[in-house]
């Protein structure tokens, strides 16, 4: 669906390369999370793939397409969410939402509905220079989907919402993965990575310095170790098992035998820890 | 017709319209009630030369010096006025002369009018007023006033006014908003977002001069070819604007640039007050200025029923606008929208994509 090989982007006045000598294919129907700090080349990448951005050097194809040729199919096939809200603050939610399907041959959910699924249908006709933040983030997804697209590209789109709204915007984007949408997800926030995406790419300095899934980031550079706390005594006490040595195995289940447990973890790797063990520097 | 809606819509709630109309009526109260009719406040000097056998008036007149300025021959009278704003008389036997320079005010030549009565009645019927010819030292030109100055210059300045600046306007509120980063990534053509954003202001321009001119009571039969003209330099001038503001991010940085065009477009109004301070433009040069012919259109349809330049203001003005578009979707297709691997996208960090 969308292959970019070899793209490198240099901003004017730039000693460095914002983006350098990148590759990956990303398939139809696959959630690709872009993760990487601020200033990492996420939205350079996303930029260029849009056509913001002109392609320096490189080669990307979206659905076998150079990008150079792109034309209006191309921006009738995709939906974009921003990471800044960009929308019309004298106009009302569902005034912008009108307007936006207007653009479009195809037409999507019907944008009252659209305003209904972000749950902003009782705001739907006040003036956007009155929303907040997280209202405008969500206006800005639901405004991605108005041509019911192909591809979408989404950075940050749970940025500025509460944990409530932020589920809402999970389970759309998860709705659009059961109807086999490609989306091109770019973060720095690792647990909407880890739940959402298919695969994950770190962007560290403008170089993807690992990618596959989640899964296998996790178990390939995590450690297999166990945490357990029991009752020692008055107070507590704590040990470490790995979970790839016998004798570890069978100290942890005497452990567990003979002593009141009170709490075990398994010490899997987080995105962010295998972020910081690849790069030497956190996601923030 | 849904980004023109659109466009319009937010240009309303910007109060665009208002500002419009608040304007125009300003203008009218201006015209109507403020501003006298025939404004000049003193009268022109009048150069009086007693050509008659043995100067028997010159003594008459020359008891009067608040009201004539002897002269001893008719050419140390026409060198003594001409260029200036005064008018000159000869009296002969055979007939009189009235020198004047062809701009003079109904307030002037209602003096000259009131200084001939006198003089024949003075005279006592040695006059025959049908041997009173006038010689006009420059062109024929008609009756100016403040009020005739002034609409032609309201009318000019201010469809500059509103097509420039607004059309600067919407691009600036949209790259403060972002907004014009989503068009960028929607199927809309770069020249159906340009005409959108001229089309709105050229409407706030026909308004602007519709509640004008009905309101000044200046509407007459040849109203629609003014409109006409005011359509294309509004478009010219919003173009403009448009054009501009592809290249500032807003519009503290674009005031340098907009006041040079608005001087510029100034220019046809001042054409009287530079030619009096010796300043004589080319009309070749200065036709191709777009209010020059909102101008002179507006000041054929209110002061000269006659042949009026519209055909050719509409040439030159359909030839500028279609030039100023070309420029609007080279620049915006370059910047904004559209690119292939060579194009001068916005596409420095700091600046918004």
């Amino acid at each position: 669906m969308i292959t970019v090989n070899r793209l490198i982007h240099r901003y004017p006045h730039s000693e460095k390369n914002a983006v350098d000598d990148i590759s990956f294919h990303i398939e139809k129907g696959e959630i690709f999370g872009f993760l990487g700090p601020s200033g990492a080349g996420k939205s350079t990448v996303q930029n260029i793939l849009t056509g913001l951005l002109p392609l320096q050097s490189g080669n990307v194809t979206i659905n076998g397409n150079p990008i150079q040729k792109r034309d209006r199919r191309f921006f009738e096939e995709i939906g974009v969410s921003f990471e800044v809200p960009n929308l019309y603050e004298k106009l009302t939610g569902l005034e912008n939402l009108l307007f936006y399907a207007t653009l479009f041959r195809k037409a999507g959910l019907p944008p009252e509905t659209l305003m209904d699924r972000v749950e902003l249908a009782d705001a739907k006709h006040k003036r956007v220079k009155d929303y907040s933040k997280g209202m405008k983030q969500r206006l800005t997804f639901a405004r991605s989907l108005i041509n019911d697209p192909k591809i979408l590209f989404l950075d940050e789109p749970l940025s500025g919402l509460d944990p409530a709204t932020g589920q809402t915007v999970k389970r759309l984007i998860e709705e659009q993965r059961e109807k086999k949408k490609t989306i091109f997800l770019t973060t720095h926030n690792m647990f909407l990575a880890d739940e959402l995406c298919d695969r994950v790419a770190f962007l560290h300095e403008g170089r993807i310095v690992a990618l596959d899934t989640p899964k296998r980031l996790k178990l390939s550079n995590g450690q297999q170790i166990v945490d357990v706390e029991y009752i020692a005594g008055t107070g507590t006490e704590k040990k470490r098992f790995s979970l790839n040595d016998a004798s570890a195995l069978k100290a942890l289940s005497d452990c567990v035998q003979t002593n009141k447990i009170v709490t075990m973890h398994t010490m899997e790797a987080t995105l962010e820890q295998v972020f910081i063990q690849l790069t030497g520097r956190g996601l923030d | 017709m849904a980004l023109l809606r659109q466009d319009w819509k937010i240009a309303y709630r910007n109060g665009f319209f208002f500002i419009t109309i608040i304007v125009a009526l300003l203008y009218v109260a201006l015209v109507r009630w403020v501003l006298p009719i025939g404004g000049e406040t003193q009268p022109v000097p009048l150069g009086v030369y007693d050509r008659t056998e043995g100067r028997v008036w010159e003594t008459w007149l020359a008891d009067q010096p608040e009201q004539f300025q002897l002269y001893d021959s008719e050419e140390t009278l026409v060198n003594a006025i001409q260029g200036k704003k005064a008018l000159g008389l000869v009296i002969g036997e055979e007939g009189w002369t009235v020198y004047r320079q062809g701009y003079e005010s109904n307030r002037d030549i209602a003096f000259l009018v009131s200084s001939i009565n006198v003089l024949s009645k003075t005279m006592s019927g040695q006059l025959n007023r049908e041997k009173v010819s006038i010689l006009t030292l420059e062109e024929e030109a008609p009756i100016e006033t403040l009020v005739t100055q002034m609409v032609p210059l309201l009318m000019a300045t201010d469809i500059i006014l509103l097509g420039f600046f607004f059309a600067a306007a919407m691009v600036f509120n949209e790259k403060k908003e972002n907004s014009l980063t989503a068009l960028r990534v929607s199927p809309i053509p770069v020249f159906r977002y340009l005409l959108s954003k001229i089309g709105v202001n050229v409407g706030f321009s026909l308004i602007f001069s519709v509640f004008f001119l009905l309101l000044s009571g200046f509407f007459n039969g040849y109203t629609l070819t003014l409109f006409g003209v005011i359509l294309l330099s509004s478009f010219v001038m919003s173009g403009i604007g448009v054009f501009l503001g592809c290249f500032y991010s807003s519009i503290s940085d674009f005031i340098y640039p907009a006041f040079i065009v608005t001087l510029v477009c100034m220019i046809p109004g001042l054409l009287p007050l530079l030619s009096d301070i010796g300043i004589n433009l080319p009309v070749s040069l200065v036709e191709w200025i777009p209010s020059y012919h909102v101008f002179r259109e507006t000041h054929h349809l209110l002061f000269q029923p006659g042949e009026s330049q519209a055909f050719r203001a509409v040439v030159v003005l359909a030839i500028e606008s279609v030039a100023i578009f070309g420029l609007c979707v080279w620049a915006y297709r370059r910047r904004y929208f559209r690119l292939g691997p060579s194009s001068k996208m916005a596409s420095t960090k700091g600046e918004t994509v």
